[in-house]
């Protein structure tokens, strides 16, 4: 595998992320997408459906509400918005992954430990 | 960004079904998502069949895509729809809510109702349930623990039923009865004595045999149970365990409370365990010290020397626990077979026709052959309560309605707003059944008091250790809520649902002529359940009327028996003589009594048979219960006991000398010599040569059973007691006061005075008297309490709805009045229209009551359930209160000004 290569989603990280795209304005499938596309420069890889999967899981506990709309160019389009349950909940999602993200990278760069490795000794 | 609201939504596409919708809307998604995309990429410079093609790419497999798309929406139309129904219940209850605290008087009084009625139900729920359905707490694999009866069929005593048998039996049926993996015997709980002096007290022991924790899976919570070899035949060690309740309230649940010393009736005990704490015994009546079987000679007045190995005294109950696969029917034929081997063994009884029944643990489900006095008024306060609740209902589904019809124009106004019936029914419930759930929470409460009142008072002497109110009896009382919400609320609800629109909306929220037949009809059914309720509570009051007018023959309200066991401390016949011959002086010394006797054989407590015979008599009379009874007292018995002399003379001190003299009672007189005088008379009594003279004859006294219990009886000086009985001495005390309120202060002062004696038992004659006459009285009590709540809701109830309706009808009040109609001519309106409801339910209620007679025949004391007093003074009873409820109403009615009730319009 190439390292510029896009990367698959860890399970359960694309509601997430939906959720951020959603966090500013109500939008629908593609401008999410998009959002998604340009903020990665295309680095995750995502099957549109999946995204559409996202909505409509998360649509159903209620973090987020849908409503068919007209796009800019008069398309018919079904627009998201996040509730409040949905914020509380990327609130959460957001705190646990950054404390995740830290521990998981102090271990996998930081140098061994001396004064903990004696410990065992 | 141009949104349209998810209300409009909702409208637009309520028509649809859910799941066409959702297979429509995802195909439609799909598409506007493929077109926007494609119009994406075109913007970024592609041909459209290269845009296009792109988009599909970047959907994903042409395969699956749709298929899991379809199944996600699926699961959020299920999550939503829930969702929504959820919120649409949220709306409708906070909607209830804010009509309730519009009007609190009217929620106070429905949930006050509620509570009552439903709290009644959960009360007896947990009554019922302790004494029918569950085990006693503790046990564990209670099912196959099974206690061990006889069902006799002998030719000498009749068909009975025993549960109580000899140790060596025990002792058989431990070795032979291979269908059990254990087994165990007990006696108890009985009174037993603790400690000495001022510091004795008295606890309910229980003797146990071997094996008796392990037959009911209790595990220690302190230290551990019996060793074999503490049980072991024929003397074990004096160890106690002691119960977790006794623990807490003796020791404070101390930790160091394991091998500390415990002066049972008079000898040392160790303690070396404490029961589980849910754990009081196989008995409703919990135990506070168990012993082991083998050392309790001593402690209970029945384990004398030899009746461990007696196979004459049948004293124990036996409980065993199946061994795993065996069957009960394997288990019974083992028992019998082995009782029929032990009938011919010596002292065995002869009696072969025992067949065993294997009975529950349950305490209403011992096998029996007649119903037990407590268990029927159980369930037959349980069928009270229920009733109690059906009025609670008819009347608050009567105010429901009464209040839905005063919000008639409000309810036409909804529907005519396009509010489906459906939703209006909904509204409607909702209202009722948060006042359900109120009624609900409330009853609890009642519940936890009331069934520690209600067991106790069915109960003497269960230890309340829990509060009776647990998971089983929250469920019930939920149950019982939803249930009551839904059948209250749905009369109202269906009946103005249907309610004619353009009618309502015109006229206003008023009656009218369209009377509701359906209110009619609940305060019939109301009036119909009170009037039975009543006349159930008429014949139990009577019933305790006569209780308490009871002749016994003896005064039952001055006199105690005061009796203590020595038998743990190892006198000799004299020493106990001395012991009883020093509490008389004591007694005699004490201010607040007024006499005091010695008596061997005393009535309710011990009666003894003698040979006897009168000089130139081949044969006497005889009556059903047997004698003549000896009793032998000394010279103040008569006194003491309140028992009238009729004829001849009392004993006196002279009497303790060597002429023989006795007393017989007016029974024995009119048997053996009927027509002439018994003084002078000579009797010949047990081994003596000479004659005992009749001086005087006293009134009649029972025996043991509080009715119909005649029996032939005769006294003689303490000083001539046969020899084999003469140990049996007793005390009887009369106080100034009256006895139960003076029996403990003189306790105390004895136990003062004799500081060597272990607990001194005073027991005053009501006392002694009483579990005869509690089954009794249980009745009269429960049937009082839930016929003056029912009183209390028919009467409120009718008043309530009978001013809602008066209300209601203000308008042809004053058309009435303006039509020329006195103040008297709409009060009688009112009065005769409420007292010709009244009087139908009172029909209907006594004719009722006249059929349901015979299921409290054997609970009323001397009283015919047909008592036509009764009757007629409830019929009385309920037309005043009737007359009461609607007058007043009526005469606010009649102040109605003509003029305003018109303008109104």
């Amino acid at each position: 595998m190439k390292a510029t290569a896009p990367l698959p989603v860890i399970k359960g990280m694309l509601d997430v992320l939906v959720l951020r795209a959603l966090s500013w304005a109500p939008a629908h499938g593609v401008e999410i997408i998009t959002w998604l596309e340009e903020r990665t420069g295309g680095g995750l890889e995502i099957e549109d459906s999946a995204v559409y999967q996202a909505l409509y899981r998360m649509e159903g506990r209620g973090l987020i509400a849908a409503d068919w709309g007209v796009t800019e160019n008069n398309r018919r389009a079904r627009y998201y918005r996040v509730t409040a349950r949905g914020r509380t909940q990327l609130a959460q999602e957001t705190r646990r992954w950054v404390r995740y993200a830290q521990m998981v990278t102090a271990l996998l760069t930081g140098a061994p430990d001396a004064s903990s490795r004696a410990g065992v000794k | 960004m141009p949104l349209i609201r998810p209300g409009i939504r909702k409208l637009l596409h309520l028509a649809l079904r859910r799941s066409d919708r959702s297979v429509r809307d995802v195909d439609e998604e799909i598409a506007s998502h493929l077109a926007l995309r494609a119009q994406q990429f075109e913007a970024r410079g592609m041909t459209p069949q290269a845009a296009r093609a792109e988009a599909l790419r970047r959907f994903g497999p042409p395969s699956s895509a749709r298929r899991h798309l379809m199944h996600a929406a699926t699961y959020r139309e299920r999550r939503m729809s829930v969702l929504e129904k959820l919120t649409t219940i949220r709306h409708d209850v906070a909607y209830a809510i804010r009509q309730l605290r519009r009007s609190p008087g009217f929620t106070v009084a429905a949930v006050a109702l509620l509570a009552i009625g439903i709290g009644a139900n959960a009360t007896m729920f947990g009554v019922v349930d302790r004494l029918f359905l569950q085990p006693p707490p503790g046990i564990a694999d209670a099912g196959r623990v099974k206690t061990i009866n006889l069902h006799h069929r002998s030719s000498v005593f009749g068909e009975y039923i025993a549960s109580s048998f000899s140790y060596p039996f025990f002792t058989e049926l431990r070795s032979g009865a291979t269908a059990f993996d254990h087994l165990t015997a007990w006696f108890g709980p009985r009174p037993l004595a603790l400690g000495r002096g001022t510091q004795a007290q008295q606890v309910q022991g229980t003797a146990v045999s071997a094996d008796y924790f392990t037959t009911f899976g209790v595990r220690p919570a302190r230290g551990r149970f019996f060793a074999t070899n503490e049980v072991a035949e024929p003397v074990g060690k004096r160890v106690a365990v002691i119960s977790y309740g006794y623990w807490q309230s003796a020791f404070g649940g101390a930790a160091d409370v394991v091998g500390k010393p415990l002066d049972l009736g008079g000898s040392p005990f160790t303690i070396i365990g404490v029961a589980a704490k849910d754990f009081s015994g196989a008995t409703l009546n919990a135990t506070d010290v168990w012993v082991p079987v083998t050392a309790a000679q001593g402690l209970f007045p029945f384990i004398r020397p030899g009746t461990l190995a007696s196979r004459g005294s049948l004293w124990i109950r036996i409980v065993g626990h199946l061994r795993p696969g065996a069957s009960p029917a394997l288990a019974a034929a083992q028992v019998t077979t082995l009782r029929r081997a032990d009938a011919r063994q010596p002292g065995g009884g002869g009696d072969t026709t025992g067949v065993a029944v294997l009975g529950s643990l349950v305490p209403g489900q011992a096998p029996t052959l007649r119903p037990q006095p407590a268990n029927q008024v159980a369930k037959l306060v349980f069928a009270v309560s229920i009733l109690v609740l059906l009025i609670a209902c008819a009347n608050l589904a009567n105010l429901l309605l009464a209040r839905a019809l005063r919000r008639q124009r409000e309810i036409a106004v909804r529907l005519a707003l396009g509010v489906s019936r459906a939703r209006l029914i909904r509204l409607l419930l909702a209202e009722s059944m948060t006042l359900a759930a109120l009624g609900g929470a409330a009853a609890l409460a009642v519940a936890w008091f009331g069934e520690r009142l209600v067991s106790a008072v069915l109960y003497v002497n269960r230890t309340p250790l829990d509060s009776g109110v647990d998971g089983r009896l929250v469920a019930f009382t939920a149950a019982i809520a939803v249930v009551t919400g839904l059948v209250t609320g749905l009369i109202p609800a269906v009946r103005m649902s249907r309610a004619d629109l353009t009618g309502a909306l015109k006229q206003g929220p008023r009656e009218g002529a369209q009377r509701s037949h359906a209110r009619t009809a609940l305060l019939l059914t109301q009036g119909a359940l009170t009037a039975l309720l009543l006349v159930g509570t008429g014949l139990f009051v009577r019933s305790l009327q006569q209780i308490n007018n009871l002749n016994l023959g003896f005064d039952l309200d001055h006199v105690m028996y005061v009796d203590v066991n020595v038998d743990g401390m190892g006198y000799t016949a004299p020493e106990r003589a001395a012991v009883f011959n020093r509490l008389l002086a004591d007694a005699q010394a004490m201010p607040g009594v007024a006499s005091a006797a010695l008596t061997v054989g005393s009535p309710f407590n011990n009666s003894y048979a003698v040979s006897f015979s009168i000089p130139g008599r081949k044969k006497l009379p005889e009556l059903p219960d047997g004698g003549p009874y000896i009793y032998s007292v000394s010279p103040s018995f008569f006194r003491t006991m309140g028992t009238r002399i009729v004829q001849g003379r009392d004993f006196t001190e002279a009497d303790l000398g060597d002429h023989r003299v006795a007393i017989v009672n007016e029974t024995m007189a009119r048997v053996y010599w009927p027509g002439t005088s018994p003084l002078g008379q000579c009797l010949v009594v047990d081994t003596a040569k000479d004659c005992t003279e009749v001086v005087g004859v006293a009134a009649s006294s029972r025996r043991q059973r509080v009715v119909a219990d005649t029996t032939l009886q005769f006294f003689v000086p303490i000083t001539h007691a046969p020899s084999y009985y003469a140990d049996e001495r007793m005390l009887i005390v009369r106080s100034v006061a009256d006895a139960s309120a003076a029996a403990d202060a003189i306790r105390r002062q004895l136990q003062r005075a004799e500081p060597n004696l272990p607990y001194v038992s005073v027991q005053s004659m009501a006392q002694i008297v009483a579990p005869q006459l509690r089954s009794w009285r249980l009745g009269a009590r429960m049937f009082g309490l839930f016929g003056v709540l029912a009183l209390l809701l028919g009467t409120l109830g009718a008043y309530s709805v009978l001013s809602y309706s008066v209300a209601q009808r203000t308008h042809e009040m004053g058309v009435r009045m303006a039509l020329g109609a006195r103040v008297a001519d709409v009060v009688r309106l009112i009065v005769r229209q409420a007292l010709a409801v009244s009087a139908l339910s009172i029909v209907v209620g006594l004719a009722l009551a006249l059929a349901g007679g015979r299921f409290v025949r054997d609970l009323l004391f001397k009283v015919s359930p047909h008592d036509p007093a009764v009757f007629v003074g409830v019929g009385v009873v309920l037309l005043l209160t009737a007359l009461l409820a609607s007058v007043i109403p009526a005469m606010r009615a009649s102040r109605t000004d003509p003029m305003a009730a018109l303008r109104t319009e």
